[in-house]
């Protein structure tokens, strides 16, 4: 893990995805973003994340279609993924889970520091 | 040798060759000495010449007879003394003697022997016997003699007659036995009587066909004759007679005898008259006959052959009525039913015949009925008079018996035909009486049977009007239930459509439901998630510097949005949880960790209320079998609970202690409590207890409802005690490891 992690926030809602950067930039250099799982694994591919947080419910491709792409288990091991979303259906989050995700954070709950002190944490 | 002393010896020669046997003996001589004896005699008498010749007569021929033995009279030796004195030749013409033969065994001989007297001068010198042997001819006559006494006297016995009709003289000599059967005389002697004195005693009814018979047999149509007919014995009975005959013929062909012998069938008759009877009684009585034509059936075919008079009596109600009453003249029959009507019905306890045998069911027979037995038994002249006249011969009444019960008599009676029953009779009279009764029982029997087939016919022509009156109700109610079942058919298909679109109705509902909730997750969530971003970034300084008013009104702002956040997490997590869709991720987890993280997180906001929330760290470690976000959540809103429903100052304590198989988290407070009626309504969804807090804490109601749901699939228990005014205790009670999760675990345990 570097000093300076790098954090990719894949979040399809505009308005929260500007928060997140907002808030995470305070903290960090290098923080990406992307609107939908096609795009977060170009992203991906490009700067190679630390920390992902990954919202579940997306257009073009949603979170655990961009799991079954990326393949965290076997691709990216040491690549920290908190699952980030509203949509909080058991079911899409047990599959989330077997896919590699490390955490389940509902969006709903993250205060601003909260956010920072989960990279923190996973840094 | 002389010419004469030649013609003696020739003569001597001759007589001895003779076949015939003789023997000569000295007359002159008292003893009669045996002066000479041929080859003939020798042989048959079995004796030798020269043994004989010269020996007095009874030494040569012992005399054997029972008569010379005692009284020393010798049959022989006076035959002799008969021809000396009278010079007539005398024949004894059975002599017996009883010889040796030649090999010493005794046999009796008998001899035809005739003396003849041989004459010198005048006067009998010697006597000459000629004797022949008839042993086998006197034995075969014995025999004959023997036979014949035989058959006389099984003709006796079996009483049969012989008759030998002599036709030129038409003189019939009848033995012993055909004059008693005909009636002519006594029976003791035999008779010759002329052919006509026997017809005249053939029953009129037959003289006729008996003539005819004779006459056949004598025209040589048939020699041989056989014919049955009656007769009148010497005692006036009828006696049925079978003859049989045989016409013999001279040279010419002409008849000159006619002999045959006759014998007594009248039993056979009666006999066969009455099996007749039976037979008939058997075949002909028709049972749907009632019994009363029954009885005058029967006792209109005894008359006349078995009895002259039939009376057949039956027992009715204590009197004797009489029902049949039969003679072969009608007249009498209409006179003896007028007689008997006068009379009226005799008592069971009179004492006349069918009365008594009544009574004592035994028969009553009387062979001969004597003017004695008339006078005794007329109660009056007039009486005694109509009895003299019905000249009853013999009597018999027999039982008619059903059952070992006497119902009635047969009285048989005879008159007209002079007949004196028998033993025989009687048997007969038994046997139809036997048949009567059988046949009244049969009657009874039908009439009874016919009776019921008749109520049963009745019974059943009321039960198949029944029946159709039934069934038509049936048919009638069968259609109306065949309706009412299809209508219900009907309905019950119909309901199912119902439900099955109502299932589907249900389904697409939780399809929706599940969708909005779906939709409420995300789309209610998102924008006030954005409001919480921006608004939290400016109040922890993102933005800058605020003043304390902008503060204060920010902070408004974010706890507005905070509570709409969580009634929209509230609303979905039970909704998930009722749908069943809630699955815990179990693993060990360190509680002592949890509950300082989740406690440090709220600190703020403790700290804002005053209150000192605290968890009293274990000295163990605090290991529990849980899913870690699904009890962070659980402990989260519990310990939030606690403070919300504390009054600003009051502590809160969280602590943890540690049994066997499970780890129990109490958090005690001191805050408002919960009476004892409502700690049940704490884990009802929707309901809230009031008191001065609900207001201002303004939950949704389904936190602790949800909080249940989730330890109660950790396999845990929540506990709660809790004084009104006072404060609460909450408890929850985890499973140490998984396999006690596999049970559900209780505080204390």
């Amino acid at each position: 893990m570097k000093n300076k992690p790098t954090v990719l926030i894949i979040e399809d809602d505009v308005a929260l995805n500007e928060a997140y950067v907002t808030i995470l930039k305070t903290a960090y250099e290098n923080v990406f973003t992307a609107f939908n799982g096609e795009e977060a694994l170009q992203v991906a591919e490009q700067h190679n994340p630390d920390v992902i947080f990954l919202d579940l419910r997306m257009p073009v491709m949603d979170g655990i279609g961009f799991l079954e792409s990326y393949q965290p288990k076997e691709k990216h091991p040491d690549v920290h993924i908190v699952v980030f979303s509203n949509y909080d259906m058991q079911a899409e989050v047990d599959k989330a889970y077997d896919l590699g995700a490390e955490r389940y954070v509902l969006k709903a709950l993250a205060t601003p520091s909260s956010l920072l002190k989960i990279v923190n944490d996973l840094s | 040798m002389t010419k004469e002393t030649n013609s003696v010896l020739n003569f001597k020669e001759l007589f001895r060759s003779l076949e015939t046997a003789y023997i000569v003996f000295d007359a002159n001589d008292p003893v009669f000495t045996v002066i000479e004896e041929n080859e003939a005699h020798a042989r048959i008498a079995m004796v030798e010449r020269d043994s004989v010749i010269g020996k007095p007569v009874l030494e040569a021929f012992p005399d054997t007879s029972e008569e010379y033995l005692t009284k020393g009279v010798s049959r022989l030796l006076e035959s002799f003394r008969k021809v000396i004195k009278t010079g007539q030749p005398d024949t004894m013409p059975d002599l017996s003697y009883d010889l040796k033969d030649h090999s010493g065994k005794m046999t009796t001989k008998f001899w035809e022997v005739t003396h003849y007297p041989v004459f010198e001068d005048g006067k009998v010198i010697a006597i000459c016997q000629q004797t022949s042997d008839i042993t086998e001819k006197t034995l075969a006559r014995r025999e004959l003699t023997i036979a014949q006494d035989q058959l006389e006297r099984a003709l006796d016995y079996s009483e049969v007659g012989t008759w030998m009709w002599n036709l030129d003289e038409d003189k019939v000599l009848a033995d012993k036995n055909l004059v008693k059967l005909f009636g002519i005389g006594d029976g003791s002697k035999q008779m010759e009587v002329p052919l006509s004195e026997l017809t005249k005693r053939v029953h009129p009814d037959d003289a006729g066909r008996v003539k005819e018979s004779i006459t056949k047999a004598l025209t040589k149509k048939s020699s041989s004759y056989e014919s049955e007919y009656r007769t009148y014995d010497n005692e006036g009975n009828i006696r049925w007679l079978l003859a049989r005959g045989h016409v013999e013929v001279d040279k010419t062909g002409k008849p000159v005898r006619f002999p045959g012998l006759v014998v007594d069938i009248t039993k056979r008759k009666i006999a066969e008259k009455s099996l007749h009877i039976l037979a008939k009684a058997n075949t002909q009585f028709s049972a749907s006959l009632g019994y009363r034509q029954t009885l005058d059936a029967i006792a209109s075919m005894i008359v006349p052959d078995v009895a002259d008079w039939c009376s057949i009596d039956i027992l009715e109600n204590g009197k004797i009525e009489q029902v049949a009453i039969a003679h072969k003249d009608p007249e009498k029959v209409k006179w003896a039913k007028e007689l008997r009507a006068k009379q009226g019905p005799v008592s069971i306890d009179a004492e006349n015949g069918s009365a008594l045998v009544i009574r004592t069911g035994k028969i009553e027979h009387t062979p001969v009925v004597t003017d004695e037995m008339l006078v005794a038994a007329a109660k009056n002249k007039k009486e005694l008079k109509l009895l003299r006249d019905l000249d009853i011969h013999s009597v018999i009444t027999v039982p008619l018996k059903i059952d070992g019960i006497t119902i009635g008599v047969i009285t048989f009676i005879s008159t007209e035909s002079h007949r004196h029953y028998d033993a025989n009779d009687v048997e007969i009279a038994q046997g139809l009486a036997n048949r009567a009764a059988l046949a009244v029982y049969n009657a009874n029997l039908f009439q009874d049977a016919k009776t019921e087939i008749d109520e049963r016919k009745k019974l059943q022509d009321r039960l198949e009007k029944f029946n159709s009156v039934l069934e038509d109700r049936v048919k009638k109610r069968t259609l109306q239930l065949e309706k009412t079942n299809k209508g219900l058919q009907n309905e019950i298909e119909r309901r199912h459509k119902l439900e099955s679109q109502r299932v589907q109705h249900y389904i697409d509902l939780n399809k929706t439901k599940d969708d909005f909730i779906s939709l409420a997750s995300h789309q209610l969530r998102t924008p006030a998630t954005g409001v919480k971003q921006y608004v939290g970034m400016i109040l922890e300084g993102m933005a800058g510097e605020i003043s304390e008013m902008q503060r204060s009104y920010l902070q408004k702002a974010y706890e507005s949005n905070e509570r709409q956040l969580t009634i929209v997490s509230d609303l979905l997590k039970v909704a998930q949880v009722d749908a069943g869709k809630v699955r815990i991720r179990p693993k060990m987890i360190d509680l002592s960790e949890l509950l300082t993280d989740v406690i440090k997180e709220q600190q703020d906001t403790y700290a804002a209320r005053k209150q000192d929330v605290r968890f009293v760290a274990p000295s163990f470690k605090a290991i529990a079998y849980a899913d870690p976000d699904k009890m962070r959540m659980v402990l989260e809103n519990m310990i939030d609970n606690a403070s919300k429903y504390s009054d600003p100052g009051k502590a809160i304590r969280v602590s943890i202690t540690n049994h066997d198989e499970a780890i129990t988290v109490s958090i005690k407070d001191n805050g408002v409590g919960v009476a004892p009626e409502d700690i049940e309504k704490l884990f009802e969804k929707f309901n809230r207890i009031h008191n001065h807090l609900s207001d201002h804490v303004g939950g949704t109601g389904l936190g602790l409802y949800w909080a249940k749901k989730v330890v109660d699939l950790h396999g845990g228990t929540i506990k709660v005690t809790s004084t009104l005014g006072k404060g609460s205790t909450f408890s929850v009670c985890l499973p140490k490891n998984s396999d006690i999760a596999k049970t559900t675990v209780k505080i204390g345990e």
